[in-house]
């Protein structure tokens, strides 16, 4: 009689330690190190105690577009020290934050399971007001992030849609309200990757390329570069690849316009003449 | 003056190790990576001292176990273990470990153990670093690593089951 079958190993502990050994480790990725080491760079860069903590106080308390200006005019430079990249880019990207008015256009390309879309969205933002037009579609948001009141647009079917907002925001669909230039903030303290040189349009820019961002609350990757003019320290396109497991979007948007004296008409939230209200969500 | 390249250069590849081990994927692995580093820099700049191998193998072992964690809890429900009392084991380890599962069922483990026992754990067991070492890196006594690590291994081996469903073959003489 056989009585070589033997049961499993008794102890599951064992085995798992085994299973866990066994498995295979990629090679450290490429440019983790790299962007590690800016990151600490940059740390490194920063002020030391109090003032380093008093400057994270500031930041926590007031709004980013406040302590943008505030540092601005206390001197850049001298408050962060010798510029590094990742300080480059959040200076650019404050100021962008700063500015009083921008004017944008994104083109969104869209992948999931086979199926492919794309949607172009030209967006203008002046204080705490928001306009959003999906020109294709005859769709126009426009809305007031103090209020935080909006109105919804459609000039093909000839309605409209009061929005609340805040209801909105917690059903996770007032994203679409927000200034273009809070995506940027994104990239703000996050490891750079790669910088280069390039002219864009006849523009001389500066380019910074960083990857592997994590997008919590869309369950996300992000890798993303950003144009910034070498003149005017400000955004001027950007390029990003969000990605989960099943669906991709890559949106290129060009930064058309900062600080322009905008016309009011385009904030207008009162409903156009003849336009029949619907609810916004029968509406979509 | 401590050079970060140099220290991030010299000692990646191993912290990259003890991470995408302990978090078994890319993403929470370069997480991991990166606050092991980050937590290595508040230490140096604490202490005026540059890290070393063991303070960094520590480092990432305990941001790694921390990803764990944030992992698990994210999950938004209860962690399923083979050897709960209200789900037994009913599989083989064998067949277990063919599928790959049984890697993960310690990651979920351990994300179960106490602060000081799954580092204790993760160090001796799976990164195999001694008693000694372990002990000066925690700042504990030879004594506590052996208490931790005992406790660690009884309840892994409860969370994880240790018996054997089937009726053991008669032994030959």
């Amino acid at each position: 009689m056989n009585m070589n079958h033997q049961p499993p190993g008794e102890d599951a502990l064992d085995e798992a330690i085994a299973a866990y050994r066994a498995a295979g480790i990629p090679e450290l990725p490429e440019g983790l190190a790299a962007g590690t080491a800016a990151l600490l760079a940059e740390r490194v860069a920063r002020p030391a105690d109090p003032r380093n903590q008093w400057r994270k106080r500031m930041i926590r308390n007031v709004s980013v577009g406040t302590a943008a200006a505030m540092l601005l005019s206390l001197g850049a430079v001298l408050w962060f020290g010798s510029p590094s990249p990742a300080n480059e880019l959040n200076l650019a990207i404050n100021k962008a934050a700063a500015a009083s008015s921008v004017r944008a256009e994104s083109k969104t390309t869209f992948a999931q399971g086979g199926i492919k879309g794309d949607m172009t969205m030209k967006t203008w933002s002046e204080g705490n007001l928001v306009r959003i037009e999906m020109e294709e579609q005859g769709i126009a948001t426009i809305a007031d992030g103090k209020t935080r009141k909006g109105i919804l647009v459609n000039s093909k079917m000839k309605t409209y849609s009061p929005l609340d907002l805040a209801k909105l925001a917690n059903e996770g669909q007032a994203k679409d309200a927000e200034s273009v230039v809070k995506s940027l903030e994104l990239l703000k303290d996050k490891p750079i990757d790669a910088t280069e040189e390039e002219v864009l349009d006849g523009v001389k820019t500066r380019v910074y390329t960083l990857k592997g961002i994590k997008l919590e609350s869309l369950k996300m990757t992000m890798d993303c570069k950003l144009w910034v003019d070498r003149k005017t320290n400000l955004p001027v396109r950007q390029e990003a690849t969000m990605k989960n497991d099943t669906m991709t979007v890559l949106t290129v948007t060009r930064f058309l316009g900062y600080d322009e004296k905008l016309d009011p008409k385009l904030f207008r939230m009162d409903p156009p003449e003849g336009y029949k209200e619907m609810d916004f969500k029968q509406g979509k | 003056m401590t050079d970060w390249n140099e220290i991030v250069r010299g000692h990646g590849p191993s912290v990259w190790r003890v991470v995408r081990r302990l978090t078994g994927n890319d993403a929470d692995a370069a997480d991991a990576f990166q606050r092991a580093f980050l937590a290595a820099w508040e230490w140096s700049r604490k202490h005026a001292a540059d890290p070393g191998a063991g303070l960094l193998r520590r480092m990432a072992a305990a941001r790694g176990i921390e990803c764990l964690r944030e992992r698990y809890r994210k999950a938004g429900r209860r962690i399923a273990l083979p050897g709960d009392m209200e789900n037994p084991r009913t599989e083989w380890p064998g067949t277990r470990l063919e599928r790959g599962e049984l890697a993960e069922d310690l990651r979920r483990a351990i994300a179960r153990l106490e602060g000081q026992q799954a580092e204790v754990f993760t160090l001796a067991c799976l990164e195999e670093v001694g008693h000694a070492e372990i002990a000066r890196e925690l700042e504990l006594s030879e004594t506590n690593v052996g208490v931790l690590l005992h406790r660690a291994k009884l309840k892994l081996r409860g969370l994880l089951g240790v018996h054997d469903p089937r009726p053991k073959p008669p032994v030959m003489p």
